[in-house]
């Protein structure tokens, strides 16, 4: 991003949704936000209101019917909570467009904190988390392909090539890593490949993994711990590792126990680490009973510590979290980012 | 591709360990290439590096500008004079307002009044037509005199026809004079209201905010004085970054005094013939040299990135530092919606939605004061009719009197008849005239509820205008205000954290110096071994000798030390090529054995 430009706010590819007309929509958006700005410079604002709301009105409708045309082309799995931010942005406009309506002219500095609002964190974050998707999605059979075929180098070439093309590390590990695991997980239980070629696939994927690493290492520092692992016999351990990983990425000193480790020396570790959270893994059905004895335990021993879960085991079972206010069960890691943004 | 991953390609391809010394030819010409990648990659690197630095001053100065601009705006100064100023004539309005309703509210009672003398004349209109009728029968009676009095019934029916008709019509205006009027009462209380209530209170609300308007933009001042002056001492820290990275000028003529060693080794028929144990003696001696040559060029590359790292990562604190007191500025530190602007604009609104409101009844208000103007108008006509009809009464009444007095007896109940329509025509003049009189006192209401009079009747409606527009002005002002130094604040905020991650960028892309330090380790590696293996054909004994020699050179190891070594090593390996030459009858090629010293740079 070009520091010397005197423009307010400058679409780069970075914002890329590899969709030409959606790029072009959102350099379009940005255009919208820059002229406000520009005329707010000039304390004329409140002159450009009425042709700005009627294009962003159009704008909006328009751009946000091709986002949703692609997210269903792509079959994105967010979609549901982007069509919400959508909806969300669609009923405030119209909110805008009415009070201007009714002779409200002083509602300048408000839109554009809106339209600044949109950006940073519906353009900026949701936006690129499709167009991540996206990506992933073109590279995604050529890399399970690669998997499946135990080719780790093919593999690691396609991730590097990603990390290159500045994926995000959450789309890398959520749009291809878990969703390739998820698929030989399925293909495992289908009985379409060994458990030694499932091994295999794990293995790979940690090594993969790993090719991120030297960005985790240079993330700045939050002081915050948590303690990572999985629960009781569960050996699973991926998940563990990328809620590991996320926290480490947002700056936190996560400590991983991997799998197989016994509740007692954890509640030891967690009594010498003091963390502001505990995470806890869970992959198979068959070891929520361990779950509830390991919460039990350290609610026990620790009331008031913020316990986050997650895993293929709670996808049918979320009544396990209802009782406990300090028990909260995440379904990605892009929940887990929001929500230790609040901890 | 960026050069890290330039130089990650590179690394992969580079063997870790040299071959043995009879394959150190193969060796040495791959440190040769990979030392001039290196050299060629690093100064791109350098100079992308550069070009960035030259980057980052220009944004500084164009956020330095920005702050400077905001330091000295006196964005919104007349507003808080024309709100003050405003607030007081507001209050001055409250007056005049109560005049103006207390005018309706008298219109409204004369109109009461109106109506009761209207219908006191349905009253006269009845007698009247009483009156017709008895003198319709008392002048058939006459007429079997001989006596004809036809037309004087006709008259008196037609006259109190007339009459009446005026009568329903001023009755009808008079009925319809009072929904407008309450009207107009209920919009001039909205009005008062506003003026003497909520407007003032807004506008005081809003000189609070203004107060906090102007502390902001004190402090903006301030702020953006220091802040600038820092952006400055930012510009200047990345001036001496920029002559800071100099340091690459040192380090590459290393890696190419080292490149151009090798290359003579490598050219030299001495150097790939190891036959002479005194010459491969010296050619190990030389390539110890370089490796050491490469570990100081090494030592100075990674201290030097290290140093422009740390002072890369103090000026992106400072400078997210900076951006944050920026944020602060706009009270959006911590939450947007906590913007002191918001308030401001909140009250901005509300006070000219309340102005358009006023204005709007205002507008009503005249509208239905015109009404009032042309009912006045129409009844004022209708009264001087029935008025036209009293002369005609008196004169057909006394027409009557003088007829029945030439009857004698016979005419004396058309007389008293002619006396009851006289006494009517008394009675119309003075109602007609207690009607011209409400008319004349709703006049006045209506000039009071116009505000034409008061304690300045010559300007006060004029001077409410002015005020609402005075407001409405100062209003606008605040608002045009509030929006330049948001979206001045916002842009230098903006262009802070771009300048911020940037920043982040360039330190990030900074690795330059492990790979640099990979890549010089690796060669020296190599070197190491093609000299371990020169060492490795000497006679037991010879390279011992020289082991103990080569550390102590080395640890006092100069550039001038390095010269002579040079040449020594040319005179040994142009004695050692003459002597092939002449074993091999070939001549060596003129001026060779000057270009190694010439070549040498000293830094």
């Amino acid at each position: 991003m070009s520091t010397v430009s005197v423009k307010f706010l400058e679409w780069t590819p970075e914002y890329t949704v590899h969709d030409a007309e959606i790029d072009q929509e959102h350099k379009v958006e940005f255009g919208l936000v820059n002229r406000l700005h520009e005329a707010m410079l000039l304390g004329r604002g409140a002159k450009i209101l009425e042709t700005l709301l009627a294009e962003l009105m159009k704008f909006t409708l328009d751009h946000f019917a091709n986002e949703e045309k692609l997210m269903a082309a792509v079959h994105y799995p967010d979609k549901q909570a982007h069509v919400q931010q959508h909806d969300r942005i669609r009923r405030r406009l119209t909110e805008v467009n009415a009070r201007f309506a009714r002779g409200e002219t002083a509602i300048t500095v408000e839109l554009m904190m809106f339209l600044s609002d949109w950006l940073k964190n519906h353009t900026m974050i949701a936006d690129r988390r499709l167009g991540n998707y996206v990506q992933v999605e073109q590279i995604f059979p050529a890399y399970l392909e690669r998997l499946l075929q135990c080719d780790q180098r093919g593999c690691g070439h396609i991730v590097q090539r990603l990390l290159a093309e500045g994926i995000s590390f959450e789309n890398l590990y959520v749009d291809l890593f878990q969703r390739a695991m998820y698929h030989t997980g399925d293909l495992w239980m289908k009985n379409r490949i060994s458990v030694a070629t499932e091994h295999l696939i794990t293995a790979i994927t940690l090594n993969m993994m790993t090719l991120v690493h030297p960005v985790l290492v240079d993330s700045p520092r939050s002081g915050k711990k948590a303690v990572v692992t999985c629960v009781g016999s569960e050996l699973h351990q991926i998940g563990a590792q990328m809620v590991s990983d996320t926290l480490e990425l947002h700056g936190w000193n996560s400590y991983f126990l991997g799998a197989n480790t016994p509740v007692e020396d954890l509640l030891e570790l967690i009594d010498e680490k003091q963390p502001e959270v505990l995470c806890l893994s869970v992959s198979l059905t068959s070891h929520i009973g361990q779950f509830k004895e390991t919460v039990e335990k350290t609610r026990a021993r620790f009331p008031q510590l913020d316990i986050l879960a997650g895993g293929q085991a709670f996808l049918h079972n979320p009544e396990e979290f209802n009782s406990d206010p300090h028990l909260s069960y995440l379904r990605s890691l892009y929940e887990l980012q929001t929500r230790i943004a609040t901890l | 591709m960026q050069l890290t991953d330039k130089l990650r390609v590179r690394n992969v391809g580079m063997p870790l360990r040299a071959e043995p010394f009879p394959a150190s030819t193969q060796s040495l010409r791959q440190v040769i290439a990979d030392l001039s990648l290196l050299n060629h990659d690093t100064e791109q690197g350098f100079m992308s590096i550069g070009g960035k630095l030259a980057e980052f001053m220009q944004a500084v100065s164009v956020i330095s500008s920005e702050l400077t601009t905001l330091a000295n705006a006196e964005h919104g100064q007349q507003a808080a004079q024309a709100l003050t100023h405003a607030l007081d004539r507001s209050k001055g309005l409250k007056a005049s307002l109560g005049e103006r309703n207390g005018g309706l509210a008298d219109m409204r009672r004369e109109v009461g009044l109106l109506k009761r003398t209207l219908s006191g004349f349905q009253e006269t209109v009845s007698t009247f037509r009483t009156l017709g009728l008895l003198t319709r029968i008392e002048t058939a009676r006459l007429g079997s005199t001989g006596v004809d009095f036809s037309d004087l019934a006709d008259d008196v029916s037609l006259l109190a026809g007339q009459i009446d008709t005026r009568v329903e019509g001023s009755l009808a205006i008079a009925d319809s004079l009072i929904p407008p009027i309450e009207a107009a009462m209920q919009e001039a209380s909205v009005i008062q209201a506003r003026h003497a209530k909520d407007l003032p209170a807004l506008i005081s609300e809003t000189l609070v905010s203004l107060s906090s308007f102007r502390d902001m933009q004190g402090k903006a001042h301030e702020s953006s004085v220091r802040l600038a002056s820092q952006y400055g001492a930012i510009s200047d820290s990345f001036k001496k970054l920029i002559v800071s990275i100099q340091f690459h000028d040192i380090t590459r003529q290393q890696v190419e005094h080292v490149i151009e060693v090798l290359q003579h080794l490598d050219a030299e028929p001495g150097g790939k013939d190891h036959g002479a144990s005194r010459n491969t003696r010296s050619v190990a001696q030389v390539l110890a040299l370089q490796a050491a040559q490469l570990a100081d060029a090494n030592e100075k590359f990674t201290a030097s990135v290290a140093s422009v790292e740390r002072n890369l990562e103090g000026i992106a604190r400072h400078v997210l530092e900076m951006v944050d007191e920026s944020r602060a500025l706009a009270g959006l530190r911590n939450d947007e919606k906590g913007s002191l602007f918001l308030p401001l604009e909140q009250h901005c609104r509300t006070i000219l939605a309340g102005l358009g409101e006023a204005a709007k009844a205002e507008a009503a208000a005249q509208s239905t004061k015109e009404g009032l103007a042309d009912n006045l108008g129409r009844m004022r006509g209708s009264i001087q009719e029935i008025q036209q009809t009293e002369p005609k009464m008196r004169k057909m009444a006394l027409n009557a009197r003088i007829s029945a007095f030439h009857l004698g007896a016979t005419g004396s109940a058309l007389d008293v008849l002619a006396g009851s329509v006289q006494q009517l025509a008394s009675e119309c003049r003075d109602r007609s005239e207690s009607l011209v009189a409400s008319l004349g006192s709703m006049s006045e209401a209506a000039k009071r509820s116009r505000g034409e009079y008061g304690p300045d009747p010559a300007g006060e409606r004029a001077n409410g205008d002015e005020c609402t527009d005075d407001l409405r002005l100062a209003v606008e002002e605040l608002h045009s205000a509030t929006e330049i130094n948001f979206a001045q604040i916002s842009q230098i905020v903006a262009h802070g954290d771009r300048l911020a991650e940037d920043l982040s960028a360039t330190r990030m892309d900074f690795s330059v110096g492990r790979l640099f330090a990979e890549a010089v380790a690796r060669a020296q590696g190599t070197i190491k071994d093609i000299g371990e293996s020169a060492q490795s054909v000497l006679p037991r004994g010879d390279g011992e000798n020289s082991d103990s020699g080569l550390a102590d050179f080395v640890s006092h190891y100069t550039m001038q030390a390095e010269l002579d070594v040079h040449e020594s090593v040319t005179r040994a390996v142009a004695r050692t090529a003459s002597d092939t030459a002449q074993v091999d009858g070939q001549n060596s090629p003129p001026g060779e054995t000057d270009e190694f010293g010439d070549n040498v740079e000293f830094f």
